[in-house]
């Protein structure tokens, strides 16, 4: 029997995943840079809390609509990050996360600065799901949504957004509809942050604004920049350790935000790459390994 | 009568700047065609309006007697015009095979075909197909930032070929080259047009505007001031004022 602490603790790590995930695909694969994502799984948090506790509908419903919620919001911000680019979209998506903070902390249904309970637990035929089987629904859900982040990045759509990473001007002359595989890109994300915070809200049950502010963009972006943008080991392994690391730093726990500040400015002044990227100085030496060494793409399809 | 490419009074201003003036342009199928001009002629505002990168004042571009002026970018590659860049630029962190598929999986965008594997089998024979014709198959793993100005010029036409293009346009592809690479160049211009493609190339190397071309327009201030094989463009006073001033 595993602790309940350690499941707690191993969950918060599946929805960091997730979360960081939806950072990896719009930053690392199509270079749009977000720092927003905290409203994303917001906005389905709050879907799956009002499709429960206001509509009084099945809690399995909440997936579709907490991802189609977040979506449909990704894809009106996509709209916008296509008259802009890095800084001036960095800020736009920052403004953004501060307006639906700012919506949930003043719209009545949304329980404003109180936020919203009593949302259940994941039920399987009126019985709830115990804390152990909610994990591995949310182990399930990480590998998922990682065969479709990976079946994407070895896809067209994945070399379109690489491209539109490196030059999106060139991209397009190249045949890349930009418009759509941007959009795409913000749609993919976050659903994905939408999601997430679908899996928090059934998790803690009760939830806030608080929960999703700018704050917690930052720490979704140094997520996936310690682990290594461009991959998706990278997002993984970040929010492992940065799941996993303040449990045992309890004692800084005041100084959380000046070390994830601290943490950032530093891995991006040493070790852009992230700790995993694929050019990091560790994912290098690990590859460097003979078990580690892989066959270049393009010679492993042709053999 | 609509030709097979042509240009019709076309013209754009960037503020109070006429970056080109009613210019006018011809060319027939698998011609080589040279635009030459002084710095600042407005040749490659001309280039990026042909690709849709900036849409015209006014004006008409016609390919194959279909209007393109103002179509997007993507829209224009994709009915076979494809473009080299005056200054390089490679997607950097792809591979020298990636580039290429980038531009080679131009038909697989628009569809559900898009999910598919992009290293596929037969994408990456296709597309090393190419890399074998411009030499640049013992590279296809390198990362492009990785290669020579020459090559990442050859990797640019090797992009623009995955587009299957009826027109290549070269924009000052021998900028930066050597001697003996320019000449590398001029031989695989002549192959382009051997293959059936249609090129318009824009040069500051006179030696090669005048080898390759067959025909030349002359750019100055946005207009053609001259047009005419690179005989009659070398005796042109026109052309020689624009470039050396008359007294």
């Amino acid at each position: 029997m595993i602790p309940t602490y350690y499941i707690t603790v191993m969950t918060f790590v599946c929805i960091n995943i997730l979360l960081s995930l939806s950072v990896g695909v719009l930053t690392g694969y199509a270079g749009q840079i977000s720092l927003g994502q905290a409203a994303f799984m917001g906005i389905g948090a709050y879907t799956a809390a009002f499709v429960t506790t206001k509509m009084g509908l099945s809690c399995w419903l909440g997936i579709p609509c907490s991802v189609f919620a977040a979506a449909i919001v990704g894809f009106g911000l996509g709209l916008i990050s296509l008259r802009l680019k890095d800084d001036f979209l960095a800020i736009a998506t920052m403004g953004f996360n501060f307006v639906v903070v700012g919506v949930l902390l003043y719209a009545p249904m949304f329980g404003r600065a109180l936020g919203m309970g009593d949302i259940p637990m994941l039920s399987f035929f009126d019985n709830p799901l115990s804390r152990e089987a909610f994990l591995g629904f949310c182990v399930a859900s990480v590998v998922v949504v990682i065969l479709v982040v990976w079946w994407l990045q070895r896809s067209w759509v994945g070399l379109a957004w690489r491209a539109i990473r490196e030059v999106q001007e060139v991209a397009e002359v190249m045949g890349v509809n930009i418009t759509k595989y941007k959009i795409f890109a913000f749609v993919v994300s976050t659903a994905i942050a939408g999601f997430s915070g679908y899996l928090y809200a059934h998790f803690v049950l009760f939830i806030t604004p608080y929960d999703f502010v700018f704050t917690n963009s930052t720490f979704a972006v140094t997520l996936a920049v310690l682990g290594g943008m461009g991959t998706i080991r990278g997002p993984v392994l970040g929010a492992i350790i940065l799941t996993v690391l303040p449990e045992y730093l309890r004692f800084i726990q005041d100084y959380r935000m000046l070390t994830y500040g601290l943490l950032l400015v530093v891995i991006l002044l040493f070790q852009p790459e992230g700790l995993i990227g694929n050019k990091s100085f560790l994912w290098r030496h690990l590859t460097g390994l003979r078990i580690f060494r892989r066959k270049p793409v393009s010679v492993e399809a042709t053999q | 009568m609509n030709g097979f490419f042509q240009i019709e009074n076309l013209s754009k201003n960037f503020g109070g700047i006429q970056a080109v003036n009613a210019a006018n342009l011809r060319m027939e199928e698998n011609e080589i065609l040279g635009i030459i001009g002084p710095n600042g002629a407005g040749k490659t505002t001309l280039f990026n309006l042909i690709c849709g990168v900036y849409s015209p004042g006014s004006g008409r571009i016609l390919f194959k007697g279909q209007e393109i002026q103002g179509k997007k970018p993507h829209w224009i590659a994709k009915r076979g015009i494809g473009r080299t860049f005056q200054i390089c630029q490679p997607f950097k962190d792809l591979t020298v095979l990636e580039n290429v598929l980038v531009s080679y999986g131009h038909s697989f965008y628009d569809r559900w075909t898009c999910f598919g594997r992009y290293a596929g089998r037969p994408h990456v024979e296709g597309a090393t197909k190419l890399l074998v014709q411009l030499g640049l198959e013992k590279y296809r793993d390198w990362e492009s930032k990785d290669l020579s100005l020459a090559l990442q010029r050859r990797l640019e036409i090797a992009r623009a070929m995955a587009l299957n293009p009826e027109i290549i346009l070269l924009d000052e592809s021998a900028a930066g080259l050597t001697y003996e690479e320019s000449l590398d160049l001029i031989k695989l211009v002549r192959e382009l047009k051997h293959r059936g493609k249609s090129i318009i190339l824009i040069e500051h190397n006179m030696n090669v505007a005048m080898e390759v071309s067959e025909r030349l327009y002359v750019l100055d201030h946005g207009a053609v001031i001259a047009e005419g094989t690179p005989e009659v463009i070398q005796r042109d006073e026109r052309v020689i004022n624009a470039y050396l001033g008359s007294e």
